[in-house]
């Protein structure tokens, strides 16, 4: 359904009348229904090629296509959830999901608002249909963003840190929660953090990105059986992954 | 730099061509709007005419500012210690800050009579509420740690008031000064309409009724540069103590 | 939740308390002689003449008169100032070539410019009016500019993620949160052209609330004196308290 392809990218940002590369001839395949997570250091580029994928930002050179066909701006196939603030404070719980389509035209008022009271239903948030954003904690606003990313029933999903702003309990149970949606609609995901663990317990496969413009530095399997609870972080090849990647950063972070 | 300076310059000069324009063409009175080149003539003449007045206004204003300041701050501090106090206050306090000061001039007239004390008070009055609510919040804040820091090596009561919990509240106590002292000049203006025999407030008052409408344009230009002066040296004196503001 | 109810009601009792106490003081002092009544009046004076002049109606008319001409004003510089805050924070050139004088006029306390309007306007209802909007113009146009100005990146990212076009970006992100700064330019507002008012009405005028406190230094009794600076006062707090109300039940949205 959605074979997410990036071919030979490079990205350059101006600066001072000189260009900076952030991201050079990068190149990755992402499988239909695959669980993709980037892990890498601040400013190592990640986002930015979340943006890419996104649409929000149009290469300097090579191209990305989904199922074949070239990215040349956003589209309702692709839905991304955000960092912390990106829900419009002025609009209720529903009215912030009902936005992931609302500007779409494809379906009538009506049934715009029952998908969005289904998908507040798929996230754990019925009874906050009315409340606004600033009455949520930080982990029921990032549900509010993921029901808001999954309503347009994208093929893709692209994470950008949802749960950096979350405790460390919160994030945890937040991932589980990710995963269970995650099996049920077998949706392509990439997934961006900084947080070795996270990478590991919800991914079927990370790249580890390095200092720009060096792009992955590291392509791995993670193997681990689904579906994964608490309990994974016990099992032997959890810690071994989880190790391999903070030293990959540390590296990373050294070499400059 | 040059694409922002074009639109700013034709801003200023735009504005004062037309008034000029206006005035020399009769559209508007003469009277009423003098020329803005004359008004600008008096700007310049205006301080060494009147010095009296200039010397006055700025009094009361250094008065009323260090009152406001050095009153707010003991009324703070000893309203940080009670919430109860606090509370019992609260409702006054916000009855003055939010009530608008001129209902208190006749008052204030008909008690000091007509002198420098109804434009000092009125600024007091205008200011005072800021002063007093963010050295209350900036003392609160100090909180418990610091204090026991004073405590462990021995500070009494009074110590640790001068040594530890105001100076660390000054980048507080200075944030209410920064929002206050506008009102303060307002405050003082005011009272200065009304009651002084003195000052740039009274100029306006004074002039306007013998129709020298050029003055009265310059004596309002001079509050204004007053007022900017105010601002942007108590933002600059703030900014300077948040280098240390404790987190 | 309960707790928190239970100290809030305390904490307006004490405050009530404060003002009744704040009250008492003053009548005792009139009353064991220590301050002269016939300088500063009474509470219980105060309270009579007020009756007296509501009795004989004399007083409606001018409190009307003075919030008709606040109201006008207050309605004049929203519809003004709204659009141009809005037009004034998506246009750079427009923004700078009046920034300087707006600043200015900012930093003009209202009731220097009190009697220039009166002389050019004449001393008319009309030139409270513009008082009333002069007054409450700036702040609106100053703080609804900044929101205009400054709508957060992750907002118009999250819109055009979900496909926005310009115009889905600027009425439903953009102006509502113009909308929103406009609201708290306005709660200053209201406090400037209230006093710019009544300066107003004290220095020249036939009628007004703004009369009625200047008539206290020719020759009326200090009972009523003290009635009318506090009817004033408190008529003015009310409002202000009104305006803080509103706003408060926004702010939650402005900082979610």
């Amino acid at each position: 359904m959605a074979r997410i392809a990036v071919d030979r990218v490079s990205m350059a940002f101006e600066t001072d009348n000189e260009h900076r590369f952030v991201l050079k001839d990068l190149s990755l395949d992402i499988a239909d229904g695959e669980f993709l997570t980037i892990v890498g250091l601040s400013g190592c580029g990640k986002t930015t090629l979340l943006n890419l994928i996104a649409g929000l930002l149009t290469p300097t050179s090579g191209a990305i296509t989904v199922d074949g066909k070239p990215v040349t701006g956003p589209g309702p196939a692709r839905a991304v959830v955000f960092q912390d603030a990106s829900l419009l404070p002025w609009r209720s719980v529903l009215r912030n999901v009902e936005l992931g389509v609302e500007m779409q035209k494809r379906y009538g008022k009506e049934e715009i608002r029952e998908r969005a009271l289904a998908h507040l239903e798929t996230v754990g948030l019925p009874d906050f249909a009315n409340a606004y954003p600033h009455q949520l904690s930080g982990g029921m606003r990032q549900r509010v963003n993921l029901a808001r990313a999954l309503i347009a029933e994208p093929d893709v999903l692209l994470m950008d840190e949802p749960f950096a702003a979350l405790d460390a309990h919160t994030r945890e149970s937040m991932g589980y929660e990710l995963q269970r949606i995650w099996a049920e609609s077998r949706k392509t995901v990439i997934f961006i953090t900084h947080s070795a663990d996270e990478a590991v317990t919800l991914s079927d496969r990370i790249v580890v990105m390095g200092r720009p413009p060096n792009g992955i530095i590291a392509n791995l399997d993670v193997g681990l059986p689904r579906p994964r609870s608490m309990e994974v972080r016990g099992l032997p090849r959890f810690a071994e992954l989880s190790l391999e990647i903070r030293e990959l950063l540390s590296k990373a972070g050294a070499r400059s | 730099m040059n694409r922002r300076w074009i639109p700013r310059l034709l801003g200023l000069v735009i504005p004062f061509l037309a008034w000029e324009v206006a005035s020399r063409t009769g559209l508007m009175h003469p009277v009423f709007l003098p020329p803005f080149s004359t008004v600008l003539w008096q700007v310049v003449t205006l301080p060494g005419e009147v010095w009296p007045d200039f010397l006055s206004t700025g009094f009361e204003i250094v008065v009323s500012l260090l009152l406001t300041g050095f009153s707010g701050v003991v009324i703070g501090v000893v309203l940080a210690q009670s919430e109860k106090l606090d509370a019992l206050l609260g409702a006054l306090m916000w009855f003055f800050y939010a009530a608008p000061l001129v209902v208190f001039t006749t008052f204030f007239i008909v008690t000091l009579g007509v002198g420098p004390g109804v434009p000092i008070c009125l600024g007091i009055m205008s200011g005072i509420v800021f002063v007093i609510a963010s050295t209350r919040d900036g003392v609160r804040e100090v909180g418990k740690d610091l204090v026991n820091v004073g405590r462990v090596f021995g500070a009494n009561p009074l110590e640790l008031a001068l040594r530890i919990v105001v100076p660390a509240a000054v980048p507080m106590i200075m944030a209410g000064l920064r929002i206050g002292v506008g009102r303060v000049l307002v405050g003082v203006i005011v009272g200065e309409f009304f009651a002084s025999g003195g000052g740039l407030g009274y100029l306006i008052v004074r002039y306007g009724n013998e129709l020298d409408m050029a003055r009265v344009y310059a004596a309002v230009a001079w509050i204004v540069f007053t007022s900017i002066l105010l601002n942007t040296g108590f933002a600059r004196i703030e900014r300077s103590f948040v280098t240390w503001r404790p987190v | 939740m309960s707790n928190k109810g239970s100290r809030r009601v305390g904490r307006l009792l004490l405050g009530a308390g404060g003002l009744v106490g704040f009250l008492a003081l003053w009548q005792l002092l009139v009353s064991v002689g220590l301050v002269d009544r016939g300088l500063i009046g009474s509470p219980i004076g105060a309270y009579q003449e007020g009756g007296r002049l509501f009795d004989e109606g004399k007083i409606w008319a001018d409190i009307a008169v003075t919030f008709r001409t606040l109201g006008i004003g207050l309605a004049l510089s929203l519809l003004v100032g709204a659009p141009l805050s809005v037009i004034l924070g998506r246009w750079r050139a427009g923004w700078n070539a009046v920034e300087l004088p707006l600043l200015m006029l900012n930093a003009t306390p209202t009731v220097a410019l009190v009697i220039p309007i009166i002389m050019i306007i004449g001393i008319g209802p009309n030139s409270k009016v513009a008082l009333a909007f002069i007054g409450a113009v700036i702040p609106v146009l100053v703080s609804g500019r900044a929101g205009a100005a400054a709508v957060p990146d992750a907002y118009l990212r999250a819109a055009r993620v979900y496909g926005a076009s310009r115009l889905d970006i600027f009425l439903k992100v953009v102006l509502p949160h113009s909308l929103l700064a406009v609201l708290s330019g306005t709660r200053l507002g209201v406090g400037r052209a209230l006093t710019a008012v009544l300066v107003g009405e004290m220095y020249a005028t036939q009628r007004g609330l703004g009369l009625w406190i200047s008539r206290g230094q020719n020759g009326m009794n200090a009972d009523l004196l003290a009635f009318i600076t506090l009817f004033v006062a408190a008529a003015g707090a009310c409002l202000i308290g009104a305006v803080n109300l509103l706003d408060r039940s926004f702010a939650g949205w402005r900082t979610p």
